[in-house]
């Protein structure tokens, strides 16, 4: 079941998003670049709070108005930056080649309105089907998703339903139009573990079938390892370390990053109590000269507080593209050493 | 679907069963209606007499079930002011001029309240909203007859557009209706834009937009059918408003409806004329909130669904 990863699909440069708030302004996205390759499924991790729905929500241009605003940076998408594309054409990116799957199914799909018609939608919006074939089409796509007797689901509301299956209904219309990109924004953290597994296993299988590449948004170690080939490690609006899964998980380079992973809890290490980072992530209104993580950082030297460390290329086994923004990997033989 | 309906339809029975008893006490309470009836110089003899033949003398309860099986059959006894007319009847000859201009001001508020009350919502903190704020304001501050008075006032005595009372064609009920409905665009208005900022904020009218549907269907389509829950539960009171209303506003601008008839019933003491029309404004106002419950149920299929087995996957 290898999966075949092909060319850049989605480049995000720079991105950033302000946040008009009465204490002033704000950047929960400050500087955010990403890189998506064709079939490859991408992770997001960090704490709460930390920007990564607005991330994605700054990508399809849908931050909350009047509020919210993208101010700079690419979304290359195809070899087009969605930044320069105008309100109608974003709207045939925005669930025709890119869509998004939210994290509460309960709230995620209108109560008033069918099932089979929040699907339909969907599908007259983005394909060019007969207006008498729409409903077979939104059958067709909640078969894909497993939900049983899609014929009768139909007619259903979202209330007679379970939360599951309203996360499989909003898959449903997420692949509807054969997107080439999917975003899901912690898609199972309101699900519990069984059916949670069940929805990664047919992300998965969905995946392999149409070549489709995910962003995968979670604060979920497990998941990640489960799912993302590659992960972007998020701390106060801004990548702090990518890389392949197992070189992040094997090699971590930042101390945030290594920090996160101590948190997790695992079988085999028999954790006596929860690792938690001590201190909290500076505010949005207050961030701190250098780096932003320093106040909570052990490996913290003077240098720290003064400039704000660039990407620097982590040389370590598991190849290219592992990056960190930490002064500690100027030292090529630095490892971030385990608590 | 159908015993949420049943209920409905039993709970408005009983509620009508409530009101009567009501009225019928209330009419009692509100002094002998022989004393009207009878020159002051009468004896107490005579007073007797005429009682006796109207059945007042009668236990109270024996009179309720007299006057609960006399109106079952559509009998609420004779006017007593206007000879020769049955009470209900006078109810029934002026009915129709105050659901026609009642009606007219309920469509024409809930056609300028529901649109402003969601750009409001839509525009929120900026002009526009502070304009319906305004609206608002004015509707809510100003009483009713007063704004009769001024408007009568400005645009029938100083500017000579609209007439200054009576019943007629359109012109004769746009003054009247902006004095009944004023008020009633002001309670939609804030209420459909609060509702309509509530349901903004929510997943659905995120992913709606995150599927490329165009703004307007976002705001008009899927944000309008669950922001129109709360005004429309409110229709219900609406239409009582208007009822009660019609008794000041009716009197205001001379429009012989039942509200005008109301306050020339009370104050000739008909009791008959007076029970027919709170009887009437009742039974009206129940029937408007049991349609108003049906139209609820099919906007909100979780209030139509209630009652169905939950179809667990
Ligand atoms: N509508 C909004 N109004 C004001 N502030 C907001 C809004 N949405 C997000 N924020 C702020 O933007 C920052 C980033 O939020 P975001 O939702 O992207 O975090 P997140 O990483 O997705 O967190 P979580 O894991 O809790 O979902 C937070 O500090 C949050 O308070
Ligand atoms: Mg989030």
């Amino acid at each position: 079941m290898a999966k075949i990863i092909g060319e850049t699909i989605l480049q995000v440069e720079n991105l950033q998003t302000e946040l008009h708030t009465n204490i002033g302004v704000q950047r929960p996205v400050d500087g955010v670049s990403l890189s998506l390759r064709q079939g490859e499924t991408l992770g997001i991790v960090g704490e709460s709070g930390c920007g990564k729905s607005m991330t994605a929500l700054s990508i399809l241009g849908v931050v909350p108005k009047p509020a919210a605003q993208v101010v700079g940076g690419r979304v290359m998408f195809n070899g087009q930056d969605l930044r320069t594309f105008s309100e109608q054409q974003m709207r045939r990116i925005r669930g025709g080649s890119i869509s998004m799957v939210l994290q509460d199914p309960q709230t995620s799909l209108n109560p008033v309105y069918t099932i089979g018609g929040q699907v339909t939608e969907a599908i007259a919006l983005h394909r060019d089907v007969p207006r008498r074939s729409l409903m077979s089409h939104a059958i067709d796509a909640l078969r894909q998703v497993r939900v049983a007797a899609p014929e009768q689901r139909v007619k259903d509301y979202p209330h007679q339903m379970s939360g599951g299956m309203k996360q499989r209904v909003s898959g449903a219309i997420a692949i509807s139009c054969d997107p080439h990109v999917l975003i899901a924004d912690e898609p199972t953290t309101a699900l519990d573990v069984t059916i949670q597994s069940q929805y990664l296993r047919l992300l998965r299988e969905i995946q392999e079938k149409t070549g489709l590449s995910i962003i995968f948004i979670t604060h979920d170690f497990g998941i990640i390892a489960n799912m993302c080939d590659t992960v972007a490690v998020m701390y106060a609006g801004r990548v702090v370390e990518s890389g392949p899964v197992r070189a992040i998980f094997d090699e971590p380079r930042h101390p945030y990053t290594r920090a996160l992973l101590n948190s997790v809890p695992t079988m085999d290490r028999h954790v006596k109590r929860l690792y938690s980072i001590p201190g909290q992530p500076p505010a949005l209104w207050d961030r701190p000269a250098g780096c932003w993580y320093r106040n909570r950082c052990p490996f913290a030297e003077p240098r720290c507080e003064t400039q704000y460390p660039p990407a620097i290329a982590a040389k370590n086994t598991a190849g290219s593209n592992h990056v960190a923004n930490c002064w500690k990997l100027e030292d090529s033989t630095w490892i971030t050493p385990k608590s | 679907m159908q015993r949420y309906l049943v209920y409905r339809v039993v709970q408005s029975l009983v509620t009508l069963l409530a009101i009567s008893v009501i009225i019928f006490g209330l009419s009692r309470l509100s002094g002998n209606p022989v004393d009207a009836l009878l020159p002051d110089n009468a004896t107490p003899q005579e007073a007797a007499v005429v009682m006796h033949e109207w059945g007042l003398d009668r236990p109270l309860h024996v009179q309720y079930l007299a006057f609960i099986r006399n109106a079952l059959r559509g009998n609420l006894g004779d006017s007593l002011k206007w000879p020769g007319e049955t009470a209900l009847g006078m109810v029934w000859q002026r009915l129709p001029a105050t659901l026609q201009l009642g009606g007219f001001a309920i469509i024409i508020s809930t056609l300028i309240a529901i649109p402003i009350g969601v750009l409001a919502a839509v525009n929120k903190g900026r002009l526009f909203d502070s304009f319906g704020k305004m609206v608002a304001l004015l509707g809510q501050a100003v009483p009713p007859f007063w704004l009769g008075i001024v408007l009568i006032w400005t645009f029938s005595v100083h500017w000579n557009v609209f007439p200054t009372s009576g019943r007629g064609g359109f012109e004769h009920m746009v003054l009247p209706a902006i004095a009944m409905g004023w008020y009633q665009v002001a309670a939609l208005m804030r209420l459909t834009r609060s509702s309509t900022l509530e349901v903004l904020d929510n997943e659905y009218i995120k992913l709606a937009r995150l599927k490329g549907v165009p703004e307007w269907r976002v705001i008009w389509v899927h944000a309008l059918r669950n922001a129109a829950i709360a005004p429309l539960t409110y229709f219900g009171v609406i239409i009582g408003y208007i009822f009660t209303g019609s008794v000041v506003i009716e009197t205001v601008f001379a429009w012989p409806g039942t509200g005008l008839l109301a306050i020339e019933a009370i104050r000739a003491r008909d009791y008959p004329v007076v029970q027919a029309v709170v009887l009437t404004f009742a039974v009206v106002f129940i029937i408007a909130n049991l349609i108003v419950d049906i139209l609820y149920a099919f906007v909100d299929p979780r209030i139509r669904y209630n009652d169905n087995e939950q179809s667990t996957p």
